[in-house]
């Protein structure tokens, strides 16, 4: 069975995930997480039901903007990003790009010491 | 057998999430289990198979009430601030709700004296059934939040302690003989007074106006107290039959 990645690592990256995939187009919850299972090839693997509370929270923030929609007899909540949940996904990709070129470099320095 | 996430649900309310975001959750957990299902189906899987799966990939009930409950703007105020809402709000709203009344009773009598009989109504229905009916609206709140039973009627009993009383008189208003408490007048003509009294229990005017007017006074008490005394009893038969 394949490790999941590590829960201290993971704080903020799925609502950086969401927001990003929101970005260019509005999406409901279960295409969220297929586009996130497909796009990660299976590495972020999460219980899928909560991405609802993390939907929830940004909607409450502002972040994101949801809008119910009959779509071939099922009822779907479409989320959409906002121009504020714009600002926050730039912020945290400013945030997560800085972390891994930290944490890159770190390994980068440690892999040279060791050769 | 319970619908599914029912038992999630109940779980929420009762750790504190506010009624809607428990709604909006159970409402998109069921559409997502639905899509799963029918992806399941559609690979060839059958139905108790695919129902199954499904609710494995959505997460079971515990991961999925620690995702909601570690996100702290989904706790309604209610449930972390009982007091305030059950314990100060009894006041406020007597107030918000007596004064279009007031207002309905001061243009029906300013109107002429045909009027009196609608203004006195208007009174003394606003008095037998606005705190009752906020004592009700309290007992619901405590039921849909799953608050324990005494918080409702600790809001029951603040309204009756403050005993808000609504009363209308023909003539000038005396200031001089005016009873103390919080009072709103609307005199347009110098000739009608009608407002209403918000004068602790405990003083002696309320009780001379408990003892002039007992039979309505004992009506709203016991109407008031009705709605805690539902609340309390339906939560032990729930308690008894769970046990």
């Amino acid at each position: 069975m394949a490790r999941g990645p590590n829960p201290n690592f993971m704080a903020g990256v799925p609502e950086l995930v969401i927001l990003n995939l929101l970005r260019e187009q509005e999406m409901y919850g279960y295409q969220i997480v297929q586009a996130i299972r497909t796009g990660s090839s299976g590495m972020l693997s999460l219980a899928e039901g909560v991405i609802y509370p993390v939907l929830h929270e940004l909607k409450q923030e502002g972040a994101l903007k949801a809008r119910r929609q009959t779509v071939e007899g099922r009822s779907r909540v479409y989320y959409k990003l906002t121009a504020k949940g714009q600002t926050r996904l730039t912020a945290l990709t400013r945030d997560w790009t800085g972390l891994t070129a930290t944490i890159q470099a770190l390994l980068g320095g440690r892999h040279a010491r060791a050769v | 057998m319970p619908a599914p996430f029912e038992i999630l649900g109940e779980r929420l309310l009762r750790d504190g999430v506010a009624p809607r975001h428990v709604r909006a959750y159970l409402t998109e957990l069921r559409e997502h289990l639905a899509d799963l299902i029918e992806q399941e189906c559609a690979a060839g899987g059958d139905a108790r198979e695919a129902l199954r799966r499904a609710r494995a990939a959505l997460g079971d009930d515990a991961t999925l009430a620690a995702a909601m409950l570690a996100r702290p703007g989904v706790r309604s105020l209610t449930a972390r601030a009982p007091w305030l809402v059950l314990g100060l709000l009894p006041p406020v709203a007597m107030i918000l709700l007596l004064v279009p009344l007031s207002v309905i009773g001061s243009v029906l009598l300013v109107r002429g004296q045909g009027a009196v009989l609608g203004a006195s109504a208007i009174t003394a229905s606003a008095n037998l059934l606005i705190i009752p009916a906020m004592s009700a609206l309290f007992a619901l709140m405590a039921w849909r939040q799953r608050l324990a039973p005494a918080w409702a009627l600790a809001g029951s009993t603040i309204a009756l302690l403050f005993f808000l009383h609504m009363e209308f008189h023909l003539g000038a208003p005396n200031l001089g003989a005016m009873p103390p408490g919080l009072r709103l007048f609307y005199t347009p003509d110098h000739h009608v007074r009608v407002g209403f009294n918000m004068v602790p229990i405990f003083h002696p005017r309320t009780w001379a106006l408990m003892a002039a007017q007992w039979p309505l006074v004992t009506a709203q008490y016991l109407l008031t107290l009705l709605p805690a005394t539902w609340l309390w009893l339906d939560r032990r038969r729930a308690e008894r039959s769970a046990a």
